[in-house]
Parts: structure tokens; C-alpha cells; sequence
């Protein structure tokens, strides 16, 4: 089934890549490196999943989370980091995060977190 | 009839009367007279014929037999009543009656019945739960089987129990033969017995199964016994016994000797080398350290000392790996890992679990164990952080990293190629874009089709039995949990109905040392 998913990140490259395999797995991938573009379409729209880079320059993967969640509470946030042991990690899984992955990404978990049997549109 | 008394004081007086009075009681409580039958009631019971002995007075009872037949009808016990008074004698005729209302007709011991018959009428003692008669056991059929010598099995080497908690015996076989030596001995078949109960019933008789051990390569029979047919390592499997051939280098591997490549197993007694390269479809075993360039076993892997691989040392063994410590090296496992005492920036990764000594601690690197980790400090307070990742299989991750990896560099090219496009029209570009979008399309869909082999073991258990450091990692399944502080005594388990880690007091039953 697809699913509409926001891809935040300042890294252009590691947001095409993340589109290629998620179009590619059928889904709908919205990718942006402004995170407060981002707050704003995760407000205004329904994201079956929003995955966030934890290091960005004008507001950290942790704070966005806050900031996405206390305004829609259900939305799943996956945070995407290069440095597994940050304490911002940690901060972000408190605050609701449903997991981290590694950067680029880590392609079983992409799939694990959309449902492992992903079918066409 | 009760034995005259000259005379009769008061304590008699007293107790008789509480003693009559207690019979009324119980006489009227059951209604009737039956004094006829006061020997069989239970009102008369034991304690009455104590308050009738310190009477004075013994009544007559004639002796008696009591038979039980057990539930398996294998025997047939019975209990001896001595007469009393001037009651009957219990007589051995009187027992055949008795066999035949319980239907016992065979096993009888009629010599011990004699005794116990002349003990209980002589001493005048009760004879309890003495076997009268005994059924005959089956004899199990046993097939012929090849029996694996004891000693051979009990003298694999490895370190002793309490060193490490962990038997390393379990998974350390290196037990060397010279032509000749005794492996196993065939034991003949056994045939069965059929067996016959008390009551006379035929009891089929059991037919054991026994380990289909036959007799493998480098081997060879005399008479019963299979020897080895050359020098080598006797190996037990679940199907054979037999004799690999070894390759014993007992200096240092270096200069001297080259590269080992050898078909079988091979012995190391002197240090490898950097930059030298071991592989062998065996067993490796090394006496002291492994300095590891490059280490590929198709068995297991024991070492004395460690591993220690500078620069891109790298090590892989289908079987179990069991080392003192490994520093600085890429490790894969097809099976458990042992470590004694430390694990030091490092990548290991096992489809098995990994189990650490007492003093075992992981700093830096990462550990991939599909199966749990026992470790009892992870990080310290000033040394690198390390991840932990549990219930996945690396060799699939590994290749879902390659895809990534290859999709990564083919998106750069991709956009190389878009902006040469944006400069100047050349249909070759755009062929070539087109030939990248595919090979990325590829790779995707090769990931979807790998990716449900991951087969992830939601049960994994990572448990620190002393200390944990913050910054360490620990990821089971899709779930990651990041130490804040320092926590001692803790287990990190998966808890499936929320997708998050659990953090729970150490419990050495779900540990993989114990």
C-alpha cells in the first residue's frame, strides 16, 4: 500500500537516494532541507511517516520532533542520524520518535518502519 | 481370653473405664453390637490395643496377610499381621488364596513368604510392604552402535569453567590422534526380551533407538574397534567419527613458511605474523596470538591468546570463534563467540550470540550478535562508545549495505550526469542517465527481495552484569536505545508491543554465559 512519507535533510544527495527507494518500494516522497518548511507541512499534511536528519543547522532532529508531535501528536517521526550514540538520539526517542537509523539509511529498517510487505499502487 | 491379674489398683480401674466408655461411644456412634467383629472395625484400632496391653489384657486375634498389587502390576507387596493372644498362626497355605483373589500367578517368592511367614508368628512383630512377588522387566532391544571413546571425548582442551562461566569444551575440539588410536568401539546389538507382570501378562519389549554413528574418513576398523588410519583430529559429528587431517606449524607463521592454505585443519604453535594469511577448510587452533591480516576457517577458531588486528586485520570462521581478546579487527562468525576478557574497537558480528568472561568488556567498535550478548561492562568512563545491534542476520544487513552503498555513488553520477545534460545536448548523456536509473532501480528491488531474510530474533537479550557507560548503543530489531548514564546490572530486551527496548534488571537465567 503506499504511503506519503516527508523526508527532511540538509544533504540534497542522501534526500534523492532516500526518494529513489522509496518511489521505488511505491510510495509518495515529499523531500525538503528547511526544517521549519518541514514543521509546516507536517502540520498542514498527513505524512504516514516523517524522517528527520538529527544535525541541522538552524534547529536539531530533536527539537523539530517536539515541535512536530506537540502539534500532531500522531505523527511518526524516524530520526536519521550519522552518530547512533548523540544524546540528541536519546532526547528524541523520549520525545517520541519512533527510531533512529543510520545515515545515508538504513534500507531494512526504511522497510521495517513502513511494514516489511510493501505492495505496489 | 485376658491374662488373671493378682490385683487390680486404681490406675487399671481408671484407664479400663475410660477405655469401655470409649468403646460405647463408638459403638453407638456406628449402631449395633459388634463385638464380634471388633478385630477388622477401625474403632478398634491401634491405641485400643495399647490401652488394652497397659490393661493388662490381650485379646486374640488370628494372624493375617495383607496383599497389594502396584498399579504396573510389576509386583505384589504385603503386610504381615501377626496374631496376637492366643489367635491363629498365620500359615503359608493361607497365602495362596490371597495370590489368586489378586490374580497373581507368577514371581512369587515363596522362600522369602516362608520367612517373613516365621518371622511374624515367631516375634509377633507386623511385617510391612514386603514384595512377594516380582514381575519380570523387558529387556530392551539395542541396536549395534558405535561408542565414541570417553577419554578422546573428555580431553578436549579449553579454559577452565570458572575462568569464564562458559564451557568452552562445548565448542573447542581439538583432540589430536596418531595412527592407530582407538576412536569408538562397536557395541553388538542387543536383543529384546519380552517381560511378564505378576498377573501373568506378556510386557512387548522396548526397541531403544541409539545414535546412527558410522565410521567416517581417515578411519579404519579392526576387529570391534575403529581406528584412526592416519595422524590428525578426531572429530565427532552427530552422524560419524572420524580423523581430519591437520597441518601442525609449530613455529611462528611468517617468512619461514609462507601463506597457509591447507585443505584440513591446521595447528599454530608460534605467533602469526602481520600481513600473513591463514585459510583453511578445517579447524584452526593457535597456541598463543593471532595477528591477523587475514584468517578464513571453514570450522572453528581457538585461540590461546588473542586476536589483534592491525590496520584491516580480518577473521571469519563458519563455526565458533573462542579467543582470549580481539583488538582492532574485523571478526565474522557463522556460530556463537567466546571472548575472556575484552573486546576493543572492533567489529564483530555472529549469527550465534557472543559471550564474554567475567572480566569481559566491550570498548569501542560494534557488535553484531543475531542471538543476545552476555557481556559484563560495555564502554568506560572515558573510552569510545560502542553499538551493540542484536536479532539480525549481518550477512543480510551487510548486503542491504552494499545496495545502499552502490545506489549512494550511482546518485551521485546521476546528478554529475543532469548537470553535463543542463550544458549541452548529447544524446549519450541521456542514455547513460537512463542506464543509472535503472541499475538504481535494480538495486532497489533486489533490496525488497532481500530484505524479509533478515530474519530478526525478537528474543535477543543484550545483559551487562556490571556497567554500562553512556553513549553506547544498543539496537535489537528496528529498536535503538541510547545510554544516558552509567547503569549497572541491566538487560536491554525488545519490548514487542511498543517497539522500544526495555531496560530491566540483570537476570543471569537469560543470560548466554549460563
Amino acid at each position: 500500500m503506499s504511503k506519503k512519507i516527508l523526508v527532511v535533510d540538509d544533504d540534497e544527495m542522501i534526500l534523492f537516494v532516500i526518494r529513489e527507494l522509496l518511489e521505488d518500494m511505491g510510495h509518495s516522497v515529499t523531500g525538503v532541507s528547511d526544517p521549519h518548511e518541514a514543521i509546516q507541512l507536517a502540520v498542514d499534511e498527513d505524512y504516514d511517516l516523517i524522517i528527520l536528519d538529527l544535525r541541522m543547522p538552524d534547529i536539531d532532529g530533536a527539537e523539530l520532533t517536539d515541535r512536530i508531535l506537540s502539534r500532531k501528536p500522531n505523527a511518526r517521526v524516524l530520526i536519521n542520524t550519522g552518530y547512533p550514540g548523540d544524546p540528541l538520539v536519546q532526547t528524541a526517542l523520549d520525545r517520541g520518535a519512533v527510531g533512529m537509523i543510520r545515515k545515508p539509511f538504513e534500507i531494512e529498517k526504511l522497510y521495517d518502519f513502513l511494514g516489511k510487505n510493501q505492495d505496489a499502487p | 481370653m485376658p491374662r488373671e491379674h493378682s490385683s487390680l489398683d486404681q490406675r487399671f480401674t481408671d484407664s479400663l473405664e475410660k477405655l469401655l466408655s470409649d468403646i460405647d461411644g463408638g459403638l453407638s456412634g456406628i449402631g449395633g453390637d459388634n463385638s464380634e467383629n471388633t478385630e477388622r472395625h477401625p474403632l478398634f484400632s491401634e491405641n485400643s490395643r495399647e490401652a488394652l496391653h497397659r490393661a493388662g489384657i490381650v485379646p486374640d486375634f488370628d494372624g493375617r496377610v495383607d496383599l497389594k498389587v502396584a498399579d504396573d502390576a510389576m509386583s505384589c507387596t504385603a503386610t504381615f499381621f501377626p496374631p496376637q493372644g492366643n489367635g491363629k498362626l498365620i500359615e503359608v497355605d493361607d497365602i495362596y488364596p490371597l495370590l489368586d483373589a489378586k490374580g497373581v500367578v507368577t514371581g512369587v517368592k515363596w522362600k522369602e513368604i516362608e520367612e517373613y511367614v516365621f518371622a511374624a508368628n515367631t516375634d509377633r512383630e507386623q511385617i510391612s510392604g514386603v514384595i512377594v512377588a516380582e514381575g519380570i522387566r523387558p529387556h530392551p532391544a539395542v541396536p549395534a552402535q558405535l561408542v565414541p571413546e570417553a577419554a578422546l571425548l573428555d580431553s578436549r582442551p579449553g579454559w577452565k569453567d570458572d575462568e569464564l562461566q562458559v564451557d568452552h569444551r562445548a565448542f573447542s575440539n581439538f583432540v589430536l590422534v596418531e595412527e592407530g588410536d582407538v576412536l569408538a568401539r562397536l557395541k553388538p546389538a542387543e536383543v529384546g526380551m519380552p517381560g511378564t507382570t505378576v498377573t501373568g501378562q506378556e510386557i512387548k519389549p522396548v526397541q531403544h533407538t541409539v545414535s546412527n554413528l558410522t565410521a567416517g574418513e581417515n578411519t579404519r576398523f579392526e576387529d570391534d574397534r575403529l581406528v584412526a588410519a592416519c595422524p590428525g583430529r578426531f572429530v565427532v559429528t552427530d552422524t560419524k567419527v572420524f580423523v581430519t587431517r591437520v597441518l601442525e606449524v609449530m613455529s611462528d607463521v611468517g617468512y619461514e613458511t609462507g601463506h597457509i592454505s591447507f585443505p584440513g585443519d591446521v595447528i599454530i604453535g608460534g605467533e602469526v605474523r602481520d600481513r600473513f594469511t591463514i585459510e583453511c577448510d578445517g579447524s584452526l587452533f593457535c597456541n598463543t596470538t593471532l595477528d591477523a591480516s587475514e584468517v578464513r576457517v571453514g570450522g572453528d577458531i581457538t585461540v590461546i591468546g588473542g586476536i589483534i588486528g592491525r590496520k584491516d586485520g580480518y577473521v571469519s570462521a563458519k563455526g565458533t570463534v573462542s579467543v582470549k581478546f580481539i583488538e582492532n579487527c574485523y571478526v565474522e562468525v557463522g556460530g556463537d563467540v567466546r571472548v575472556k576478557t575484552g573486546i576493543v574497537n572492533s567489529v564483530v558480528s555472529t549469527l550465534g550470540s557472543l559471550a564474554m568472561g567475567e572480566r569481559g568488556t566491550i570498548i569501542g567498535g560494534s557488535i553484531t550478535a543475531q542471538n543476545g550478548v552476555q557481556v559484563t561492562q560495555i564502554g568506560s568512563p572515558s573510552g569510545s562508545p560502542a553499538e551493540i545491534a542484536c536479532g539480525i542476520d549481518y550477512t543480510v544487513r551487510d548486503k542491504l549495505i552494499w545496495i545502499r552503498d552502490n545506489s549512494f555513488k550511482l546518485a551521485k553520477k546521476l546528478r554529475q550526469v543532469e548537470l553535463q545534460i543542463k550544458k549541452k545536448t548529447d544524446p549519450r548523456l541521456s542514455a547513460l542517465k537512463d542506464r543509472i536509473r535503472e541499475k538504481i532501480h535494480a538495486l532497489n528491488k533486489t533490496a525488497g527481495d532481500i530484505v524479509g531474510s533478515l530474519d530478526t530474533n525478537e528474543d535477543a537479550v543484550v545483559s551487562v552484569s556490571r556497567s554500562i557507560y553512556p553513549g553506547n548503543v544498543i539496537e535489537i530489531g528496528r529498536a535503538t536505545h541510547v545510554v544516558s548514564r552509567t547503569r549497572g546490572f541491566v538487560q536491554f530486551t525488545l519490548d514487542k508491543s511498543g517497539g522500544t527496548i526495555k531496560v530491566s534488571p540483570y537476570d543471569p537465567s537469560q543470560s548466554s554465559r549460563s
